[in-house]
């Protein structure tokens, strides 16, 4: 799936305030391509991933997926296809503190046409032996790994992700980003990614520079990098 | 500044601060108005009753004469043969009555000296005034016991004088010096009175009080032997020291049967168990109580709820709280603008309650007013009522509200400034995983969430249980009456009941359209009166029913069949023998059925074997009365009941009751709707990130909406169920209590259907609650989830 963006503005209103988030954004993403946004804060990082994704409307412009526009989409509409297409990872874990681990992930399974089996996807993230356990009994980054779990088990054409690894300590870290690489090379995932580590852009096949709601600049990567090859520091 | 911030804060939850209000104003409101209104009552009654000489006790005597009596009689030369009962006797001989009324006296005071007594005279009579029947009973003046009141105007001195009660003139329109005319006599209103035992006028065996179309009267005492009416006797009697309740019962109650010259007494009560002068005692002192109980629980949901939302402010605002303490601020420096913020939301919405319960207490005393018959004082502001219903309540709340603040406080404040960390489920949540082991994640997150918050699903459960007793009380109580009146006479045919003056019996002509029956009223089974009725086995005016609706009259012909009322009492169980007593003599009667009547404690048994037994011989030819279908001759009869004017009588206590019904069930209603509702957004909002997260997800509203609001309903459902036992447990104590207290028969049945509209009336209330939620749920933005700072 293929997502083309034109003209893009988000303005935000706050009282008198008028906040410009973003400006007449222009990008396309390719199917299954590795996407880095990188960009000082408040450049408008999760303002683009939140309108690409649907989480949030734009202000002017267009939103295509293949030839679907989803910038018109009613409430309703873009809730299916977010359920049908999309995956999030944030750095805030948002899960669901009554449920286990294993039910957790089910919540993402439970609404996809085509989920992968659970118990495989935990064992990619390495929580086979933690199914059972509760959110509060789990650490930083294992409750990383199960939202993760939950936004790749119901199987999306894209995963979207806002510093994934902005709470985590390097070597958790990495580990985290090996499993998007996997994911990127052995399903084909189209990966959206935010960072402000630009170290973690070079595993990108594209960086997006942004700066106050401008692409200031687009990267593009000969030669991807490894997670386990960046240099953290 | 943490001022503005604190009523930012409270402002955002304006609408949750309003319901929470409305529970708070219920509260104060209910008991406020309770206290006033039962305290313009209790004062003027306690003092009516102490300075006009209640009665202690009372005994009821049998309609007849003693042998010993008629022995006495027949030696002062009288020939007293012909003269069976009491009331006979008076109309015969005046003097010879009064005699035996003075033996009767002294041979009680000789046997228990510690008591005097004094004969009561009564009269019950009946007149029409504008098409409608009414009721009189004319209640002779006494001297020494149970003094007459007269609250306006004065006692009558002229033969054409009456007094009434100032009810029923105000309800017929009449006062002072009007006429009202009594059976084509004019007499003239020159006072308005009461009397002590008859606070609760009580005239017959039947709920039937309806002070509009009944009143108590008196005229002066030749007017009183004048005027025709069914009369009777009983003695009220006072302890010459303090009276004691349980000396009495020992000294007097268990020892005047084994007194061969007391067999004239049939029974002895003391007031607290007399319905007519007694109940008024646990009126005021239970409305009292219920009162504060039923406030007390209201009061004690609007604390939990606003120590949650307190708790719930606080935590939101723990990241400034944490900057605040760093900068050095004390913790009571912090906590004061939210302690005030409670009082300036609190007591509004207390003062509201006591006003209104203030202003609306001269109404709820006038509903009392409507069944009692008492003195009135002004309702008059009361230091101690406002204090309990507005300070009590505020320092209750600002305590526990202080408490919760301080927990929250006393955490360091870089702990403060952290997110929270993940809170452990409760063991309860734990459970119901466990539970639902093998069902979909959707469904344990449906049925565990509101488990998070165990204090909040505590409330919710009690509040469901709480207003279910409510309500499936109200809803079962509308159809005590017609346990009590209509089903019976719905049930026997016969539409007149007529009593035979004994001078006519010759003159009744029995036909297709009369049945006669044989009534005994004075039987006595263990500490009881009862009727016995002796019909026909075969009779069609009056078939008898069991509980399935089964007609089982022919049963008469293998043993008797006793009333429903006699098995609440006693437990019998068909097949059981029962010894009654029967003027001295003991019969034992196996009892074949039980017939659905509460009425009263009766015994139907066939006519001729009540013939035999009355009589003490093989006379199986006696009868003293007739039912009929046709109307009766008036001249035969002492009295006629008509069915339907029995029926239109109730109709009025019905409606009073059914309209206090309706009032209790709109409140329980409307306090289960509002705590549905409150703590429905409270828990959507302590979901925020959840529901906010499902929706990124991708769960449409409808599912969400399913999985968060729809899984009260289950609870709601528990919380239902569990209000049935508890509702029947105290209705069966209830039955009890008035049955043993005060041989009040008042059947509260939960029926099948009662409980299906119980069902449909939570399914109601919950769906509203829900309802009026979904807004909150669905203005929950997406872009919740990517808040830094969580709960
Ligand atoms: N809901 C909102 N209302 C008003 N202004 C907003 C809102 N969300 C974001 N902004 C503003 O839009 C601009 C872009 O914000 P955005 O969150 O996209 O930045 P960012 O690049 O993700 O920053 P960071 O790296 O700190 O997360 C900022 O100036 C921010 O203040
Ligand atoms: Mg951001």
């Amino acid at each position: 799936m293929s997502i083309v963006l034109k003209n893009v503005s988000k303005i935000y209103h706050n009282g008198e305030i008028k906040t410009e988030a973003l400006r007449k954004v222009n990008l396309s993403i390719e199917d299954g391509e590795f996407i880095v946004i990188l960009g000082p804060s408040g450049s408008g990082k999760s303002t683009l991933l939140n309108v690409i994704s649907g989480l949030d409307n734009v202000s002017s412009g267009t939103i295509k997926y293949n030839d679907k526009v989803i910038s018109n989409y009613s409430v309703e509409e873009l809730t299916k296809f977010r359920r049908k297409n999309l995956g999030f990872i944030f750095q805030q874990y948002n899960l669901l503190t009554n449920l286990n681990v294993e039910d957790n992930v089910k919540m993402g399974a439970d609404i996809s046409d085509n989920p992968l089996d659970v118990n495989e996807i935990l064992t990619k993230v390495g929580l086979s032996g933690m199914k059972k356990k509760y959110i509060y009994q789990l650490s930083g980054g294992e409750q990383q790994r199960v939202s993760i779990a939950r936004s790749i088990v119901k199987n999306p054409k894209i995963l979207f992700c806002d510093e994934p690894t902005g709470s985590l300590d390097e070597m958790t870290a990495r580990q985290i980003l090996s499993i998007l690489e996997e994911l990127n090379d052995e399903y084909k995932t189209t990966m959206v990614v935010i960072t402000h580590n630009p170290n973690i852009a070079l595993m990108g096949d594209r960086v997006i520079k942004m700066n106050s709601g401008n692409i200031e600049e687009i990267i593009i990567n000969k030669k991807k990098k490894q997670a386990t090859e960046i240099n953290w520091s | 500044m943490l001022n503005k911030n604190v009523i930012n804060t409270f402002k955002k939850k304006w609408f949750l601060i309003f319901l929470i209000g409305i529970v708070i104003f219920f509260s104060s409101y209910i008991y406020t108005t309770m206290s006033y209104a039962i305290d313009s009552l209790r004062k003027p009654t306690f003092n009516f009753l102490e300075s006009h000489r209640q009665e202690h006790f009372s005994f009821e005597m049998f309609n007849y004469l003693t042998e010993e009596e008629t022995k006495y009689l027949t030696e002062q030369g009288y020939d007293v043969r012909n003269i069976f009962l009491l009331s006979d006797l008076k109309t015969v001989n005046n003097d010879l009555f009064y005699q035996i009324m003075e033996l009767r006296k002294n041979k009680f005071e000789f046997n228990f000296n510690n008591y005097f007594i004094e004969l009561r005279e009564i009269k019950d009579i009946s007149f029409v005034i504008n098409d409608e029947e009414h009721k009189g009973r004319i209640i002779k003046d006494s001297n020494y016991i149970n003094l007459t009141m007269v609250e306006e105007g004065r006692k009558p001195t002229e033969l054409n004088e009456i007094a009434i009660t100032k009810i029923y003139a105000d309800q017929n329109n009449l006062g002072i010096n009007d006429l009202l005319t009594i059976n084509n006599i004019n007499y003239k209103i020159v006072g308005f009175v009461l009397f002590p035992d008859y606070t609760f006028p009580l005239m017959g065996s039947n709920f039937i009080i309806d002070n509009a179309r009944q009143s108590l009267m008196l005229l002066n005492d030749s007017a009183y032997e004048k005027i025709v009416g069914s009369e009777l006797f009983y003695y009220a009697g006072l302890s010459k020291e303090e009276f004691n309740e349980v000396a009495f019962k020992k000294e007097v109650i268990d020892e005047y049967r084994n007194i061969d010259d007391l067999k004239f007494i049939s029974s002895i009560i003391t007031t607290k168990n007399q319905v007519r002068s007694g109940v008024i005692y646990d009126e005021l002192n239970g409305g009292k109580a219920m009162s504060l109980v039923l406030s007390m629980i209201i009061a004690s949901i609007a604390i939990i709820i606003v120590s949650i939302l307190i708790h719930k402010i606080v935590k939101e605002q723990r990241g400034q709280i944490g900057v605040l303490k760093a900068l050095g601020y004390t913790k009571k420096e912090i906590a004061i603008p939210y302690l005030i913020a409670i009082i300036l939301i609190v007591s509004p919405f207390l003062l509201i309650g006591y006003l209104a319960g203030y202003y609306t207490a001269p109404f709820l005393r006038d509903i009392y007013l409507v069944i009692y018959l008492l003195p009135v004082i002004n309702v008059e502001a009361s230091l101690s009522i406002f204090i309990v219903s507005i300070f009590i309540p505020l320092i209750i709340f600002l305590i526990l509200s202080y408490i919760v603040i301080l927990k929250i406080l006393s955490k360091l404040p870089l702990e403060l400034l952290k997110p929270e960390e993940e809170k452990k489920g409760s063991k309860l949540s734990l459970l119901a995983n466990k539970l639902l082991i093998n069902k979909k994640a959707k469904t344990k997150f449906k049925y565990t969430f509101i488990l998070r918050y165990m204090s909040k699903f505590y409330i919710f459960l009690w509040t469901i249980i709480f207003s279910s007793i409510l309500i499936l009380m109200a809803i079962s109580m509308t159809n005590v009456m017609d346990k009590l009146i209509y089903d019976y006479y719905s049930r026997v045919d016969y539409v007149y009941q007529g009593y035979i003056d004994y001078h006519n019996i010759d003159k009744i002509i029995l036909n297709d359209n009369k049945e006669k029956f044989l009534s005994f009223p004075d039987g006595i089974y263990k500490d009881d009166r009862v009727t016995l009725l002796g019909i026909r086995p075969n009779s069609k005016l009056h078939s008898l029913y069991d509980k399935k609706g089964n007609d089982i009259t022919s049963y008469l012909e293998e043993g008797v069949v006793i009333t429903e009322a006699l098995n609440m009492k006693y437990k019998i169980k068909p097949g059981n023998y029962i010894d009654v007593e029967v003027r001295d003599v003991i019969y034992n009667l196996k009892v074949i059925g039980i017939t659905e009547e509460y009425m009263e404690y009766k015994i139907y048994l066939d006519i001729n074997l009540l013939s035999k037994i009355v009589t003490d011989s093989d006379d199986e030819m006696l009868f003293n009365g007739v039912f009929a279908t046709e109307k009766l001759n008036e001249d035969n009869y002492r009295f006629i009941y008509n069915k339907k004017a029995m029926i239109d009588n109730a109709k009025t206590v019905t409606d009073f009751v059914n309209y206090m019904l309706y009032i209790l069930t709109i409140s329980a209603v409307s306090i289960a709707l509002i705590v549905i509702l409150v703590l429905t957004l409270l828990v959507v909002g302590d979901n925020y990130y959840s529901v906010s997260l499902l929706k990124v997800l991708g769960y449409n509203k409808k599912e969400i909406n399913n999985m968060i609001l729809n899984s009260y309903l289950i609870y709601s459902i528990v919380g239902y169920l569990l209000s049935i036992p508890l509702t029947i447990f105290i209705f069966k104590m209830t039955e009890d209590y008035l049955i043993h207290g005060y041989n009040m028969i008042f059947p509260l049945k939960i029926e099948l259907w009662h409980l299906g509209i119980g069902f449909i009336l939570m399914v109601v209330i919950f769906y509203s609650g829900v309802f009026l939620a979904k807004r909150n749920i669905n203005k929950i933005s997406l872009q919740e989830v990517l808040k830094t700072y969580r709960e």
